[in-house]
């Protein structure tokens, strides 16, 4: 109990200092240092530093800490983070591409770039008008999802709309992406946490003042989404403290290593 | 053969970035990314990486791989890197202090800085610049004397004439007068550093160097009593052999190995060599 007050507290003081920062929103933003984007698999863990008006991005072995590789990148570019448990993204679930993002609400435009994960070379860049953060990418990058505000700069809590780029064409796809059973329901809530499956789907969780918490489904590959209400009147404090896991065709949601709520991937349904 | 030997060092430490402002001279200049240099206690890797006009240095753990700390320095410093087989240096063996350093350019009219950072908190805690070109050598075990190699130029120079300069790291004086070899002193100090070795306790770095015309030679030196010798050590291996020489300082002997061949073993007390 001790550990979740903490770590509320935690979340909080983050969360309003984000909020000063870039005018709150959804999206906790770029990240510098560590923990960086872990590739286990490899071995490997991606971090970005800022020195001067310079992003060294570097791949480190998690073994023996040697730099593996390393690039320059001009101006201000960090690992996007997703949740505010420090949830990661940025990398492919192929493994072979990897997002930087600019501080949204920094500037009238938030830069993204796209680098081999092999080599640290550039491969694209975007850049959009407005602020924007990063969600999420497709298992093989060429998908990303990103987070648009759409509230007056410096407003917190504002809402959002979810958007799909691809990194093929350079360009957005119209429209936002919906949960198309309830296609005017308006985007607001802060991601707590986050759990992705193979096939490329990343369910956030996603706490909101006052109202229920959800789960937002988003399936990076088919561009489609899902709002999941979860069973809880209010969202309170612990749900900070929340993790989930996939487990075959089943989310679960889990507070103090006990599974509080399980929800069928396929239907939806939360038990 | 000199030209040989060195192509046949830069194929070995291809894998190594080195970025080197006196080519293959004595001093192989300084390092950016890996391998960094590895404190003693072997958590932690200090690496220094180019950024823009400025350099990060950082504090890595050798278990996570995971960068604890970081700082920004303007201007290009890199870790020092004492031999061409990859042997990097900088860090005093009780962990209180990180030498980075940038090479002079040119000539003549260079300078050479450097910037003794608190590997604790990667903090500057004092800046030093010499006149001349030095490449960095070795550090005491407590971290208040630096050597350095004073690299000779001018119009006689050869590029693998120098001497063995000692630093007071807390004033950044010089000390005057060069290190030698009391036995041999009108000796000339030339050569490439080929590998090093160092005792457990760090007072001692010995250092193998090849030299044009001549056989190869260990450089012991005492880096607390400021002392050194210089042991001349036959070991009938061709330049690209010597390339691959490795060597290693254990309790009472220094072992200099090719692959699993032992080609010899100093005696660290008399300093002579079987």
């Amino acid at each position: 109990m001790r550990r979740a007050l903490a770590l509320t507290f935690v979340l909080a003081a983050a969360w309003a200092a984000v909020a000063a920062a870039d005018g709150g929103g959804p999206s906790p933003g770029p990240t510098w240092g560590p923990p960086g984007v872990l590739d286990a698999g490899s071995g490997t863990r991606y971090v970005a530093l800022v020195g001067g008006n310079t992003t060294v991005v570097e791949a480190v072995a998690t073994r023996g800490g040697k730099v593996l590789r390393w690039t320059s990148l001009h101006g201000m570019l960090g690992f996007p983070m997703v949740a505010w448990d420090g949830s990661m993204g940025g990398m492919s679930r192929d493994r072979e591409h990897l997002v930087l993002a600019s501080p949204q609400g920094a500037a009238r435009w938030t830069r993204f770039v796209l680098l081999d994960a092999a080599t640290l070379k550039v491969l694209a860049h975007a850049r959009l008008r407005g602020s924007w953060a990063f969600d999420a990418l497709s298992p093989t990058g060429s998908l990303m999802y990103l987070i648009q505000y759409l509230g007056s700069r410096g407003s917190v809590n504002q809402p959002y709309a979810v958007r799909a780029f691809s990194w093929d064409t350079g360009r957005l796809y119209a429209g936002a992406i919906v949960d198309r059973r309830e296609p005017d329901e308006k985007m607001n809530g802060q991601p707590v946490t986050r759990a992705g499956s193979p096939s490329g789907w990343a369910y956030t969780l996603y706490s909101r003042n006052g109202e229920r918490p959800f789960v937002h489904a988003l399936d990076t590959t088919h561009r489609r989404a899902f709002c999941v209400d979860l069973p809880w009147r209010n969202s309170p404090n612990w749900i900070a403290v929340v993790k989930m896991r996939v487990r075959g065709g089943t989310l679960e949601l889990r507070r103090d290593r006990r599974t509080i709520a399980r929800m069928d991937r396929k239907t939806l349904d939360v038990r | 053969m000199k030209r040989a030997l060195v192509l046949g060092l830069l194929v070995a430490g291809a894998s190594i970035l080195v970025a080197s402002a006196t080519g293959a001279g004595p001093s192989p200049g300084i390092a950016f990314g890996s391998p960094g240099v590895v404190s003693h206690d072997g958590k932690f890797r200090y690496v220094a990486m180019r950024a823009g006009r400025g350099t990060l240095v950082e504090a890595v753990t050798t278990r996570g791989g995971v960068i604890r700390r970081s700082r920004f320095l303007k201007g290009w410093y890199g870790v020092p890197m004492v031999a061409y087989d990859g042997t990097t240096g900088g860090l005093a063996r009780n962990g209180k202090e990180l030498i980075l350093y940038s090479p002079g350019r040119g000539a003549t009219h260079s300078k050479t800085r450097f910037v003794v950072l608190d590997p604790r908190t990667l903090r500057v805690r004092s800046r030093l610049t010499l006149n001349g070109n030095f490449g960095f050598d070795a550090l005491s075990p407590d971290g208040s004397l630096m050597y350095l190699l004073e690299l000779k130029t001018g119009p006689n120079a050869t590029g693998l004439d120098y001497a063995v300069r000692a630093l007071d790291v807390n004033t950044g004086a010089l000390l005057p007068g060069a290190i030698v070899d009391r036995r041999e002193p009108d000796e000339k100090m030339t050569g490439i550093p080929l590998t090093r070795g160092g005792s457990g306790d760090a007072s001692w770095a010995y250092t193998l160097y090849s030299r044009d015309g001549k056989g190869p030679f260990v450089h012991a030196l005492h880096s607390t009593a400021r002392e050194a010798f210089c042991i001349d050590v036959p070991l009938h291996v061709t330049g690209e052999q010597l390339s691959r020489v490795r060597m290693r300082a254990g309790p009472g002997k220094v072992i200099i190995r090719l692959g699993r061949r032992t080609l010899a073993t100093i005696d660290t007390k008399t300093f002579e060599v079987r």
